[in-house]
């Protein structure tokens, strides 16, 4: 396996580092606040990079590591706990002045910037049809792993696909599941496989002479006997075709999984540890919604894409057979996305009440909703206190901005386009589709109030000037444009601050007729010759949201980083963040 | 299990078995940190070392085990081999074999053969030796300072018919062959009951005693699920006669009765689970050696007393445990369970003439237990009683 940089095994291997961790952290926390400076862009990633080795990681190895021993790191975290203590968490590492990231080889933005049409999101990543059924296809590699049986073939075409099926008391469901889930995550911006539904004659498959299957220890050459005996596992449809997901070969060569924590050392352009990354901490928000608790690092995979010695990694999540309400072979139990594998804290809670506790899930009918979807309701679900089944380092890392972001992914799906990832999955039977959309959308505005109310959720601001000189800041305000908040009931406060130019300034604001929130400041007058360098020409200006004509709850300030132009000793809007 | 049920009334299965790799993991960390040796054990490339050996063990039908053979037996680790068809079809071999670091020892080799469904015949032989097995004098009040130990063999030749008429119930009928000697116990830190008690005062102390042994035995088995109950009950009635062959001064009759319960009390799994058992022991026309006599104390019976600690002819024992789930595998066929137990009991010369007249000992305690796919594997207990707190590891279900 090729090493990645873990935190924690330093700690473990140095106990005098721990001392030296502590006098850091008391050192941080008693330096005053620097002058603001705005972040340098993010890296990129997608430079040429020698080709590398690959990474093996077990299912166990990963258990134990997400369960017990990433969990106990981040309890000794000392600077960490210090810092939320304080109200100043330590944010994602890899973001620009905008308080977001750059397309890279991890995340591109897509419907988040310009909305995709229905059309656009059905056909997600594909650039094909999928496997080419004109002729039969052969059967390449694979066999009975695991519990639901799955193969690879080779089309007429010579392009290869995993073919995955569903369980046969619950047809439709990984299928339809993992159709859903592509579509969606792929929109929002992630890299994912060309996943396609394919319905075919299983009479039809041909075995390539050098596939094998072991057999009471013993390797021989697959025969047609197995195949029928492998698809005696699976539903098929009243023509006797077999529904199936046909999930294509991806581009370049696969280089193992990437972990959710860490760096990998053997790829230059990985300069910032996975669990620092926005798109990784805020994919959180969108795992939630699609109820992904299968996300670590097993479910996903590095392709090196380009010549040797000219390409890059690109970082792919893959495999959501586990998403909404499939288990993959199962469905979905209520306690999944509910509590982690291993919680600690369920468990103490359970321990001290002699087993009184009742975790959340525990009130909500374990039953499938329909065999189609399996368990996927809004009944119980919390933004904020989904889990995964592993503890997944990036999401317990995350942070409010970080959470905010996810939610404005979530926020750019409309119902159609969510009504069109959903047909994507082809049910059978209309009641499936529309439970499902049901449950996505219930989701999705619990998402929204959840997530539009952590920071003070403004987005596009620009600043003008009237002919007075009253500096005049416009922007749009989330909350507001869902219409989580009513437009009459929304003011804000807000303060400038410029302290290389000595100005302080303190104003309210309210959502104008136009649907912009806006805040002027009368009156600031520039006395002070400019300073030279750079990082004294930036100004903040915090906003505060009020619900409720100030009488209401407040919510986090966003702040907005306004540089000073020489020439014309105006301030132009030069960042954001929340 | 068949090996269990064929062996004879009297003799508990505690060998565990475990994955190879999960047994070879506390001797590479002594080489290594946990983490790294997880680490390398678990990230093998597929076609690696590990697999192999997996596939071999699989292949050729052996079992490696590890785990204690009771109270006081240390850890050990043992073997067994099962072999289908051999030597004729629906007929099949097993042997195994286990020993402990204090040389408790179990071996067996047998025969099995289905001739139909719900019949199971067996025939095969044994040798088992408990070299600290506990001694204190016969009764309900005697003293700690007493404690002593000896030496068991027993050599053992059974044939026995299983009949499973309806689901859920068991019947057995067989007989067996018994050769039994009483050596000096190996507890060094102890004096050995040989130096405490004298021949005449102590029946079987000394000398080879031989018994034929007839026995039947009614078991109906209703737990949900059986490895790790929520609810139903358990009962069994077994009777065996030990007739002393030769020179053997011995004749008797024991009478074992358990029956448990087990009551759901909702929540994410909350259950009350109590036992109750008695076993008599009769002399027919001769006496009874002291080491067949009935007994509590130890992890299967008054788990705040060593085990041995009373002996008489008759026992009488109930408990009573709270299992509670506070981890719970998601698909809900596992997790992790506490314990609080209560147990009481005591020995008697004669049941149930001398109830009244009897002190009862009582303990009770906290214990730690994981399940795994609906069977309980291991446990952790700390149990109290007015005499002394003990800390155990019990390998699979204690009731």
């Amino acid at each position: 396996m090729l090493p990645m940089a873990r935190p924690f095994c330093t700690l473990l291997r140095s106990p005098g580092a721990v001392a030296l961790w502590l006098l850091g952290a008391w050192g941080c926390a008693a330096r005053p606040r620097l002058e603001v400076a705005l972040p340098n862009p993010p890296h990129s990633d997608t430079m040429p990079i020698a080709e590398p080795g690959t990474r093996f990681v077990s299912e166990a190895y990963d258990l134990v590591e997400n369960n017990f021993f990433d969990p106990l790191a981040n309890l000794l975290d000392v600077p960490e706990h210090l810092g939320r203590a304080r109200g100043r968490p330590r944010e994602a590492a890899n973001l620009n002045a905008w308080d977001d990231v750059e397309d890279s080889a991890w995340f591109e933005h897509r419907n988040g910037v310009r909305p995709m049409t229905p059309e656009e999101i059905v056909r997600g990543p594909n650039t094909g049809t999928g496997p080419d059924t004109s002729a039969p296809w052969t059967i390449v590699s694979g066999g009975a792993a695991g519990i639901t049986p799955k193969f690879t073939i080779r089309d007429v075409r010579g392009n290869r696909y995993i073919i995955k099926f569903d369980p046969p008391d619950y047809p439709e469901l990984a299928s339809g599941a993992e159709m859903i889930s592509t579509k969606l995550f792929y929109a929002a911006g992630y890299h994912t496989p060309e996943n396609t539904l394919v319905f075919f004659d299983p009479a039809g498959l041909a075995i390539d002479p050098k596939v094998t299957v072991v057999e009471r220890g013993l390797v021989r050459p697959m025969t047609q006997e197995d195949v029928r005996s492998l698809l005696r596992r699976v539903g098929r449809g009243p023509d006797g075709r077999v529904r199936a997901l046909a999930s294509k070969f991806l581009e370049g060569r696969p280089k193992g999984p990437w972990d959710y924590e860490g760096r990998r050392a053997d790829d230059p352009n990985d300069r910032y540890e996975h669990q620092h990354r926005r798109e990784l901490r805020g994919l959180y928000v969108l795992a939630a919604w699609l109820n992904h608790e299968d996300a670590r690092q097993g479910n996903t995979l590095d392709m090196y894409v380009g010549e040797p010695g000219k390409g890059y990694l690109r970082h792919y999540l893959i495999d959501f057979g586990s998403t909404l309400g499939s288990g993959a072979t199962v469905p979905h139990s209520r306690v999944d996305g509910s509590e982690y594998f291993f919680d600690l804290g369920n468990i103490m809670r359970r321990a001290i009440t002699l087993g009184l506790y009742r975790a959340s899930w525990e009130p909500v009918a374990d039953r499938p909703v329909h065999p189609s979807i399996g368990h996927f309701t809004a009944e119980g679900f919390d933004p904020a206190g989904w889990k995964p089944t592993y503890p997944n380092p990036a999401f317990a890392q995350r942070t409010a901005r970080d959470a905010y972001w996810g939610t404005k992914l979530v926020a750019s799906f409309t119902d159609e386009e969510i009504r069109a990832a959903v047909r994507a999955a082809g049910y059978s039977d209309p009641a499936a589709e529309d439970l499902m959309l049901a449950a996505l959308l219930a989701r999705r505005d619990r998402i929204l109030r959840h997530g539009f109310h952590i920071v003070t959720p403004i987005e596009s601001p620009e600043v003008t000037y009237d002919s007075a000189g009253t500096l005049i800041l416009r922007f749009e305000d989330l909350a507001v444009r869902y219409g989580l908040v009513a437009r009459e009931q929304r003011s804000y406060t807000a303060r400038l601050k410029h302290a290389a130019m000595v100005i302080e300034r303190s104003t309210t604001g309210r959502v104008e007729a136009d649907g912009r929130g806006t805040v002027r400041f009368e009156g600031v007058k520039l006395t002070r010759p400019l300073p030279a360098e750079a990082r004294g020409r930036v100004a903040t200006l915090e906003i505060v949201a009020l619900d409720g004509e100030g009488r209401g709850r407040s919510t986090p300030p966003a702040n907005v980083y306004l540089l000073l132009d020489p020439a014309t000793r105006r301030y132009r809007v030069a960042g954001l963040a929340h | 299990m068949a090996r269990e049920i064929h062996r004879g009334p009297s003799t508990l299965y505690r060998v565990a078995t475990f994955p190879v790799e999960v047994a070879k993991l506390p001797f590479r960390a002594f080489g290594a940190g946990l983490r790294e040796t997880l680490e390398w054990i678990e990230t093998r490339p597929p076609g690696g070392l590990l697999p192999r050996i997996q596939l071999w063990f699989a292949v050729h039908g052996l079992s490696p085990q590890v785990g204690s053979l009771g109270d006081h037996s240390g850890i050990g680790g043992g073997f067994t081999i099962e072999v289908p068809d051999f030597p004729a079809r629906r007929v099949s071999a097993e042997i195994s074999g286990a020993i402990t670091n204090k040389l408790y020892m179990e071996h067996s080799v047998g025969l099995r053969w289905q001739p139909a469904a719900p019949v199971v015949v067996y025939g095969g032989a044994r040798f088992d030796r408990n070299t600290r097995d506990e001694f204190y004098g016969i009764g309900d009040d005697v003293p700690r300072s007493l404690r002593s130990d000896y030496q068991r063999k027993e050599w053992g030749a059974v044939t026995s018919v299983l009949v499973t008429p309806a689901a859920g119930l068991a019947i057995r009928v067989g007989a067996d062959w018994l050769s039994t000697e009483v050596d000096p116990g190996r507890n060094e830190d102890i004096p050995d009951t040989h130096d405490l008690f004298s021949a005449d005062s102590l029946a079987g102390l000394v000398g080879v005693q031989r018994f034929v042994r007839p026995f039947a035995e009614v078991r109906w088995e209703g737990r949900e699920p059986s490895g790790d109950p929520l609810a139903g009950g358990w009962a069994a009635l077994r009777y065996a006669f030990y007739g002393g062959t030769g020179e053997t001064p011995f004749d008797f009759h024991k009478i074992y009765a358990e029956a448990r319960g087990y009551l759901p009390l909702g929540g994410l799994r909350r259950v009350l689970a109590l036992r109750a058992m008695t076993e008599l022991t009769r002399p027919s026309d001769k006496g009874i050696p002291f080491y067949a006599l009935s007994r509590l104390g130890g992890g299967s019976t008054l788990r705040g007393f060593r085990a041995g600690r009373f002996h008489a002819r008759d026992a009488v024992l109930l408990s009573a445990e709270y299992r509670y789930r506070v981890w719970r595998e998601h698909r809900g066929r596992g997790g992790l369970d506490m314990v609080l137990f209560l147990d009481e009991g005591t020995v008697i010369q004669r049941f149930p003439a001398d109830v009244s007249d009897a002190r009862f000992h009582e303990d009770w305690g906290i214990g730690l237990q994981a399940a795994v796919r609906d069977v309980a594997l291991v446990r952790l207990e700390l149990a109290r009683s007015d005499e002394e707190t003990l800390v155990r590891i019990q390998l699979g279900a204690r009731f």
